[in-house]
């Protein structure tokens, strides 16, 4: 009897990870996105003069890319082997260095708020070292299965 | 009986033997048609560098701005067929390329055979750069020569036999080393063409971007479709107009995203392909917009890979 509880609780425990982990994968895949759309749509058109410069919107945009980024926690997010439609291996391989990366984007989103760029020029600073985090995690840690 | 068959046996076998020495023979190019290229031009050069990409691999990993001019290599490229290392390309005497003439670059970059007469093997995209002018070739070399002495040897590649045997690279060399173009597009517009040399010559994308066969030849006939990657996990994607390509993207997204690494679903572009935008983001609008323009103008192809299995989505 004590065994069969033993085995129930165990299945019921399993059952929650699981169930958490695939929400947590989820909650990745909407904080990913959300920083794309903010980052590279919002931002990225403006930068790139398809959109003028407004500092309203900059620096919600940048709050956005700062609240997201601060929602990112590695051991919920990533936990080992969740590979996901688009996570490397290589992020589990190399632990520590994936979370530095993702500590160097909270404090690059945290730092572009703080700047509070009010023209395109301060703007494009901000935005620059942004895109180098994205893409300098992207580079290592992203592959394509699709 | 057994002698005569011993006899028919040898000959076989002697003739099979001159034939592999004769089709393996390493080619070099005519050199009185390299002496006409003439001197480089060192600025034009350095344009041509961006467009090849050799910091991309000759460069350490990881280097940041002007360390990407310390060619010392360093990269590793895995393979089905073993683990490459990108070797030292800098100007050091010793450890480098500095006591090369432009004959022997000229020699690597088109024919891929190093100044002592062997093959290279095709992780270094001379199938690609073949395609390219002399004058580029040139202008390539004059930059290069300005480029800082780094010391230090790149570990030798790790490849089982039969790979292992340089001699037989002749061999796939005669099976898949084409020069001229990948593709003939009718009526192409100046633009067309200048995109087609970028993307065919020095950007080398069909390395990647093309499918390989068994033997490690591209499949000509899935050009740019995309393919599994060939480094591990997951795929290297489409670029042609084909479902499941970048049908959705337009001539300026193309342009824009060869700069900025953002593509029009507000992502940003990873892997191997974050080096590509730095390097093309030296690289004149004109060119990357003639490169986009190539890329519409090609056979739209479904994905050179496999659908992801069902539960990915």
């Amino acid at each position: 009897m004590k065994k069969l509880l033993a085995a129930l609780t165990m299945a019921a425990l399993s059952a929650a990870i699981f169930t958490a982990s695939a929400d947590n994968l989820k909650d990745r895949e909407a904080i990913m996105k959300g920083l794309g759309k903010a980052a590279f749509g919002t931002l990225g058109t403006i930068v790139k003069g398809d959109a003028p410069f407004d500092a309203a919107v900059v620096n919600a945009a940048l709050a956005d890319i700062d609240a997201n980024a601060k929602k990112v926690d590695v051991t919920v997010h990533f936990p080992a082997g969740s590979t996901g439609e688009s996570a490397s291996p290589k992020i589990w391989e190399n632990l520590p260095d994936f979370t530095a990366k993702m500590d160097q984007l909270k404090a690059d989103a945290a730092a572009a708020v703080a700047a509070n760029p009010q023209d395109i020029d301060a703007l494009k600073s901000q935005f620059g070292t942004l895109m180098n985090s994205c893409g300098g995690c992207h580079e290592l840690y992203r592959v394509k299965k699709g | 009986m057994i002698k005569k068959l011993a006899i028919a046996a040898f000959i076989l076998g002697a003739v099979g033997g001159l034939l592999f020495w004769v089709l393996t023979e390493p080619q070099r190019l005519d050199p009185a048609e390299v002496a006409k290229a003439g001197d480089g031009d060192v600025a034009r050069g350095e344009l041509v560098f961006w467009q090849g990409g050799c910091a991309a691999c000759h460069a350490a990993p990881g280097s940041k701005d002007d360390e990407r001019l310390q060619l010392a290599g360093g990269l590793v490229l895995k393979s089905p067929f073993g683990n490459f290392h990108a070797p030292n390309i800098s100007m050091d005497l010793e450890d480098g390329i500095g006591a090369w003439g432009f004959i022997d670059f000229a020699n690597a970059m088109q024919r891929g055979v190093s100044p002592e007469g062997e093959h290279y093997y095709p992780a270094f995209p001379y199938s690609s750069y073949a395609r390219m002018n002399l004058s580029d070739i040139s202008d390539l070399w004059a930059y290069f020569k300005t480029l800082p002495e780094v010391k230090g040897k790149a570990p030798g590649h790790e490849l089982p036999f039969p790979f292992n045997i340089r001699r037989s690279l002749g061999g796939w060399k005669f099976l898949f080393f084409k020069q001229g173009p990948a593709l003939e597009i009718a009526n192409a517009s100046d633009a067309v063409k200048r995109g087609q040399y970028l993307v065919e010559g020095p950007g080398h994308c069909g390395e990647c971007h093309t499918g390989r066969n068994l033997l490690g030849g591209p499949k000509m006939g899935q050009w740019l479709a995309g393919g599994p990657n060939p480094e591990g996990e997951g795929n290297i994607p489409n670029i042609t107009m084909g479902e499941g390509g970048i049908e959705k993207w337009s001539e300026k997204e193309i342009t824009s995203a060869l700069s900025d690494g953002i593509t029009p679903d507000f992502d940003s572009l990873g892997g191997s392909m974050v080096q590509v935008v730095r390097n093309w983001a030296h690289v004149p609008e004109g060119d990357r917009a003639a490169v986009a323009a190539y890329l519409k103008a090609i056979p739209a192809l479904p994905n050179g890979y496999p659908a992801p299995a069902a539960a990915a989505k």
